[in-house]
């Protein structure tokens, strides 16, 4: 069967320009020729640091920003042609529960505002608004004032506003963000159930790499405007699998033995956390004794060495970090 | 039909908002009575002086400054409307919320553009029955109330009109908060040349022609020829300022609506509507 893409982009590029005072302006490339297929009915992450453009992306698929250069369809639609088309087909929730929520009205109310907005027929509105309320668990607080239930209620009322019109495809900028661990745990859990229930496509941004790994199919690792690899995690972590990585327990290392190892041809990434130095190089054994002797030469006591397993946040730190190496 | 229905949804937010916090409205009631009551005791102070440079009113200066202000400040919340809806929107986080609807921001200002009509239209019109019934100025006795409402609505249209001309700053120009050029010299202009407090008669003859450029000048003669002399909207005084409203009404908005949706479009094209942060 032939795998039916819901957005294609092409080579995107999009700069801003920062004000930096009167009428003086400094470009930022916040996407720098990413190109990008997404599957219909997928969970899609962009997974990225802060400033990675990874809501700028989000922006573009949304037909809320055009594009300055490359190619691309959402939905069918031309991101340049059909901006209208792509917004009114689509859904999204910014970071912050609180945007677009009305806090001088209730719950079902903030609802019953938005399913008027978004022209949802008179008829399927109670009905719809009431089959939301109780699929997202806010059944019991319909009556409330946002400002009364917790930031994930909220979060998931903002989920509920963008699920009001059944949009193919459901943007979710860092939807646990703010939110305390239990509040996340419960957004994961319907972000899989709208997932399955309603076939809508997902993508979502986030920070955070347990929440990609555990929520996606597929994977976008941004950094810089670019997409530094995507993948499913599995493949993303057998590809990292030509690499090792190993780590060295000991008590002080000066930055510029980080900085030195870093140079060095067969290592990878290299960092100093918690008395822990962790290395990922394409040559185990070499690298270990190449360490070793580099860190005795200096009188660092090396309390332990263990070779390691890949988890994604290994895979995000080399993909992020290799560039910056070349 | 359905714009319509979702513009009418934001003035139900507003009047949600209102009642939430009643007190804004009772406060926006008390400064509309003391701005009133400012310049009527001015006007009452200086209308012995005055009398000779409004002899088209027969002579009634505190009338003349109770209509002019009552009218100008109605006028003056559709005039920054616009702007103040998305700066306001844009600072809360929700301007670009609003753009993924269906009709997008336009229903968000059409919104708040019924509910800041109807809401001035109240203070007003009770501030003005205040000061005719309660504190005895003086208007016609044979005012048309339809021709009055009409006059008024063009009035409104044209201040809305450079509204938007001037909201389409907040992308040209990047002016997201305070003031923006349009409006803010709109209402200077309007306060010092088109005789809202005083005869355009006592300007200096060398910077008087100023008034033919303003709106106002119009908008407010015509009023108060409705108001004070019990004009028609039909008669031939008023026709010059009816004729000339239309063609300030109609132009304004659809240039207003012209710069910005360009600038709506300028705006997706470079940084954005507005910040999902």
């Amino acid at each position: 069967m032939a795998i039916e893409n819901i957005i294609e982009l092409e080579n995107i590029v999009k700069t801003y320009k920062i004000k930096e005072g009167f009428r003086k302006f400094k470009p930022f490339n916040a996407i720098d020729g990413v190109s990008l297929n997404i599957e219909k009915g997928e969970i899609f992450g962009l997974l990225g640091t802060n400033g990675a453009g990874k809501t700028t992306l989000i922006k573009i698929m949304a037909g809320l920003l055009e594009a300055d250069k490359g190619s691309g369809k959402v939905l069918g639609y031309d991101i340049y042609e059909n901006h209208k088309k792509i917004r009114s087909n689509v859904s999204l929730v910014a970071p912050t529960a609180d945007v677009g929520t009305d806090n001088n009205l209730t719950v079902k109310q903030n609802l019953e505002f938005w399913a008027v907005v978004y022209n949802l027929p008179k008829e399927k509105r109670e009905e719809r608004i009431d089959y939301l309320l109780t699929f997202l668990g806010l059944k019991e607080y319909e009556n409330f004032w946002p400002m009364s239930i917790s930031a994930g209620m909220r979060q998931k009322l903002a989920i509920a506003r963008s699920l009001l019109v059944q949009n193919p495809i459901l943007f979710l900028d860092e939807p646990t963000v703010k939110l305390d661990a239990k509040g996340a745990e419960s957004i994961r859990k319907f972000i899989k159930k709208i997932n399955v229930e309603f076939n809508t496509t997902i993508i979502l941004t986030t920070h955070y790499i347990f929440e990609a790994e555990e929520l996606c199919s597929r994977v976008a690792i941004m950094n810089k405007g670019k997409i530094r690899s995507c993948d499913t995690i599995n493949n993303l972590r057998n590809n990292l699998e030509k690499y090792d990585s190993f780590t060295i327990k000991c008590e002080t290392l000066k930055a510029k033995t980080i900085e030195r190892l870093k140079l060095e041809e067969n290592i990878i990434e290299c960092n100093f956390k918690n008395n822990e130095l962790k290395i990922i190089t394409d040559k185990l054994e070499k690298t270990i004794d190449l360490t070793t002797r580099a860190l005795r030469k200096e009188n660092i006591q090396i309390e332990s060495i263990n070779t390691t397993e890949y988890s994604l946040e290994d895979i995000f730190i080399k993909v992020t970090t290799e560039e910056e190496k070349i | 039909m359905n714009f319509i229905k979702s513009s009418l949804s934001f003035t139900k937010l507003e009047y949600k908002s209102l009642k939430f916090y009643p007190s804004s409205f009772i406060l926006s009631v008390i400064k509309s009575f003391v701005t009133m009551s400012m310049w009527l005791f001015v006007s009452l102070f200086l209308k012995d002086y005055a009398t000779e440079a409004l002899s088209n009113y027969n002579g009634d200066f505190v009338s003349y400054m109770v209509i002019g202000v009552v009218f100008f400040q109605s006028a003056s919340a559709i005039l920054t409307l616009p702007f103040q809806s998305l700066s306001t929107a844009f600072w809360d986080k929700r301007l670009e919320i609003y753009n993924s609807a269906n009709y997008g921001i336009w229903a968000f200002i059409v919104g708040r553009l019924i509910w800041t009509f109807a809401y001035n239209f109240i203070i007003q019109l009770s501030v003005l029955l205040f000061a005719v019934f309660v504190v005895g100025v003086k208007i016609s006795a044979n005012i048309s109330v339809i021709s009055a409402i009409l006059f008024y609505l063009l009035f409104v249209m044209t201040s809305f009109g450079i509204g938007l001309i001037g909201a389409s700053n907040f992308f040209n120009l990047e002016v997201k908060q305070g003031r923006e050029p349009v409006t803010w010299m709109t209402d200077v202009l309007a306060r010092i040349f088109s005789g809202v407090y005083y005869p355009i008669a006592v300007i200096p003859s060398s910077v008087r022609f100023v008034s033919y450029f303003v709106p106002h000048t119009y908008a407010l003669n015509g009023i108060r020829q409705i108001m004070m002399n019990g004009q028609s909207l039909f008669s031939n005084t008023m026709l010059p300022y009816v004729s000339i409203m239309m063609v300030f009404s109609i132009g304004t908005i659809l240039l207003g609506i012209k710069l910005l949706n360009n600038a709506l479009i300028k705006a997706e094209n470079g940084n954005g509507i507005g910040m999902i942060v």
